[in-house]
């Protein structure tokens, strides 16, 4: 078999195919193309937030109690779309619930999972090491460019209304999180693996 | 029973062990093959189904991710490797609403549904194993996985085919290899035998046996076979035995058959020549007899009518005796009555009977006889019928006027008499019969001369009884014969025996006085005249008075009186005249119808010398004269 021509000719496949999706959803919605992919992203976001907990390890001693709150700062529509997600879902076995705080400081450091949306950027850098210096293990996530220099750990990126994201394994990992290699594996980008390979090389 | 051949065996037992062996094999591969197939049929859908529906859980576990985050190319990545799995033609990522999310295609492969199915689970259709698998991932239905797989069922069970033929093929060629050893252990013993069966049978060679080469099944058979042969060999030989002695017997007894068919013809052939015999000399008698009855007749031709009459009585009265001598023969009573006897009296006896005949043939008779007397042990009147009967023979069968001899020699201490003649002679075929009872020459040479043909048989019994031999000899026909009469001479050759050998046979020549008394006019007449015919003094008496009154004057040599006398019987008379001094030495000769022993006794007592029974002939007479006939006491 001709791995490299059956290769090529899924690649003209797909490129024919994308055109023609993409000249086809230019056609039907141009005119509410704002306001659709505006809702589309959020909810797609919303979606996401609600799956990450899935690909991350909390330490073994730590316990969700009552329920895994997932705090929300600075995004209303994203926090809304969580809110019809929520009923009926959980994570680690506890039922979510969805919390909207102000400003960081807000955040007590029980939170299951901290969102941090553009219009809550903080001034300074690194502003979001208030969280994570506590050593509380909650998985911080923000939405804008550089946010993981800021100190998040996972971070939003939108190419074309494609909604993708990019993580700090060392990020996490000081706060006591581990995210899974099947979460990496779906990443935008990874950063501070070396440093969890020096630390992992031994026991690997 | 003719042997058949047997046939040629069309199906050997070695063909048999070698189709036993390849179907043997090729039932167990088959049966094998059916079950492994049936097994692989089974197992393969199992296998094939559990494995697919494997792959598309680890697929589904691998794009979940991609799924929960919406990344189509890591989804496509994780697919990727799908293409090292040939027989995975499609594979597909759904999203939960029926989307297509990602995929992964061999070139000229069936596409995926556009759409998602609504099955779950697995399907099998067209030679095609889908698979359905949901994508889950904490309770969330994320999408599914569409999984398409060529299903070859058909096509490895033909690759199984193939695999167990070319298995069965090699395990047939193996089959037939170990079969031709194994014919070779187990029919070679069966082919010998089979070979030894068939000789036997073409040769009926019961000899054979055959050589035991195991001790199996087969050695038991050998072993029996050859046993069956001795049987069988013992068998025949004995059937062949019984065979031949029954051929021996069949043979006897058909060769007894037709001894006795032959002594039958000879009788009836006796019986006719008997007859013959008998009523020849009647005509010439009769003849005779109206001669002599015609008043006038000129005596010169009634002395030749007496002659001929006398002759052909002899004749007659010779062959009643021979019958009566056959009689005696054939009922085994005939004896000898042996006595110390002298060679030239009974060859003078016995020259002296044929010699009428000799002289009517014009034969010329020598006797030639030993410078010395020879003494005899023996019956001198039986032994001179024995030389009178081959001088009969011997002048009867010269038909022109020839020399008989009669030469008698002493030869390796015995006697030897030697009758020749230069007549028919004997043809050789014949020589060894002619001392066989009723045997004769060829009848048609000589058939008014035939006798009875019991003359040399009763000849050969007489010398036989005298423990001597007698023998035929000829050059051929018509070159005459001899006849050889050996017998043992006395042990005591001295001249005792001589003089009484003298006396006994006096010469006819002598002149006896002989008184005959018999109330029988025609017998008396008839003897008397016969008896001084011979030259002899003869006196007649009718009754014993008369008897005894010519005794008185007469003093005869011989007395023959009959015993059946009227008023005094002979036994009286004897006595009367043994006591008479004139008729006292006289021999007194009885005759009388009565011949049992008890009539010959009394006539013993009465001072006979002899008994003769009625009726009385010339010879008996004739013997008693020459004194050869003794007193049996």
């Amino acid at each position: 078999m001709s791995t490299a021509r059956a290769h090529r000719w899924w690649q003209v496949t797909r490129v024919i195919a994308l055109l023609v999706l993409g000249m086809s959803a230019f056609a039907l919605f141009a005119h509410a193309r704002a306001a659709a992919e505006a809702e589309s992203v959020h909810a797609v976001k919303a979606a996401f937030l609600m799956r990450f907990g899935e690909y991350v390890d909390w330490p073994a001693e730590h316990v969700f109690t009552p329920e895994a709150t997932i705090a929300v700062i600075g995004a209303p529509e994203v926090a809304a779309e969580l809110r019809r997600m929520a009923p009926g879902r959980s994570v680690q076995g506890k039922p979510i619930a969805i919390a909207e705080l102000r400003t960081l400081q807000q955040v007590r450091g029980h939170e299951y999972m901290l969102y941090v949306g553009e219009a809550a950027r903080p001034a300074a850098r690194q502003s979001l090491q208030i969280v994570t210096e506590r050593h509380q293990p909650v998985l911080v996530v923000a939405d804008w460019q550089g946010a993981l220099e800021d100190g998040a750990m996972i971070n939003f990126i939108v190419h074309d209304q494609l909604v993708r994201f990019e993580v700090s394994v060392e990020t996490a990992r000081a706060a006591g999180l581990r995210p899974s290699s099947r979460l990496l594996a779906v990443a935008e980008r990874v950063v501070g693996m070396d440093s969890l390979r020096d630390e992992d090389a031994p026991t690997l | 029973m003719p042997p058949t051949p047997l046939p040629a065996t069309a199906d050997s037992i070695g063909r048999k062990l070698t189709r036993l062996v390849l179907a043997t094999t090729f039932t167990a591969l088959f049966v094998a093959a059916v079950a492994l197939v049936t097994y692989e049929a089974r197992t393969y859908r199992e296998l094939w189904v559990s494995d697919l529906t494997t792959q598309a859980e680890i697929l589904a576990r691998s794009t979940a991710p991609a799924l929960a985050f919406e990344d189509p190319k890591s989804a496509a990545a994780t697919l990727a490797p799908l293409q090292e799995r040939d027989n995975i033609e499609t594979a597909a990522i759904f999203r939960p609403n029926g989307e297509l999310f990602a995929i992964y295609s061999q070139p000229d492969a069936e596409l995926p549904p556009p759409a998602l199915p609504r099955w779950r689970g697995y399907r099998i259709e067209n030679g095609k194993l889908r698979v359905l698998h949901p994508v889950a991932e904490n309770h969330e239905q994320l999408g599914f996985v569409y999984l398409q797989a060529r299903y070859e069922l058909w096509g490895r069970i033909r690759d199984y085919l193939l695999i167990l033929t070319a298995v069965m093929l090699a395990s047939l060629l193996v089959a037939l290899s170990l079969s031709s050893g194994l014919k070779r252990a187990v029919t070679r013993p069966i082919i010998a035998l089979t070979e030894a069966t068939r000789r036997v049978v073409a040769d009926r060679d019961f000899s054979a046996r055959v050589a035991k080469t195991s001790d199996d099944e087969v050695g038991v058979l050998v072993d029996a076979f050859n046993a069956m042969l001795v049987e069988v060999g013992e068998r025949a030989a004995a059937v062949e035995a019984s065979n031949r002695s029954l051929q021996a017997e069949t043979e006897e007894r058909r060769a007894a058959e037709a001894a006795l068919r032959d002594a039958d013809r000879r009788k009836d052939e006796f019986l006719a020549t008997l007859a013959h015999e008998l009523r020849n000399p009647l005509a010439p008698m009769v003849n005779a007899v109206a001669i002599l009855r015609r008043a006038g007749t000129d005596p010169q031709v009634a002395a030749r009518a007496h002659d001929m009459m006398e002759r052909q009585l002899a004749q007659m009265v010779r062959l009643v005796d021979d019958l009566l001598d056959v009689a005696r023969i054939t009922t085994g009573k005939l004896t000898v009555r042996r006595q110390h006897t002298e060679l030239a009296g009974i060859i003078q006896s016995a020259v002296e009977t044929v010699r009428p005949l000799i002289d009517a043939r014009g034969h010329q008779l020598e006797v030639v006889l030993p410078p010395k007397p020879v003494f005899l042990h023996a019956d001198a009147t039986r032994l001179a019928q024995v030389f009178s009967n081959l001088l009969n023979n011997a002048a009867k069968y010269s038909e022109k006027p020839g020399r008989i001899r009669l030469v008698a020699d002493l030869e390796d201490g015995g006697l030897a008499v030697r009758v020749s003649d230069q007549g028919v002679g004997i043809p050789r075929e014949i020589l060894p019969r002619i001392f066989d009872m009723f045997a004769q020459a060829d009848h048609s040479i000589e058939r008014r001369q035939s006798g009875l043909g019991v003359g040399l048989t009763l000849a050969r019994r007489l010398v036989e009884l005298h423990e001597g031999t007698l023998e035929a000899q000829s050059e051929g026909p018509g070159r005459g014969s001899t006849f050889a009469v050996r017998l043992p001479i006395a042990a005591d050759q001295n001249g005792r025996a001589s003089a009484q050998g003298n006396a006994a046979v006096p010469r006819p020549a002598e002149k006896l006085r002989i008184l005959l008394v018999d109330d029988n006019a025609d017998f008396a007449t008839s003897m008397s005249e016969l008896l001084e015919s011979l030259g002899h003094e003869v006196r007649v008496a009718h009754d014993a008075r008369a008897g005894v009154a010519v005794a008185q004057q007469f003093a005869p040599d011989f007395a023959f009186l009959d015993i059946g006398l009227p008023e005094i019987s002979g036994y009286q008379l004897a006595a009367q005249l043994r006591a008479a001094p004139v008729t006292s030495k006289t021999v007194l000769v009885a005759v009388s119808g009565w011949g049992q022993e008890r009539d010959r006794e009394r006539s013993r007592e009465a001072g006979f010398a002899m008994h003769l029974v009625k009726p009385v002939d010339l010879e008996q007479v004739q013997s008693v004269l020459n004194g050869i006939v003794r007193n049996p006491s």
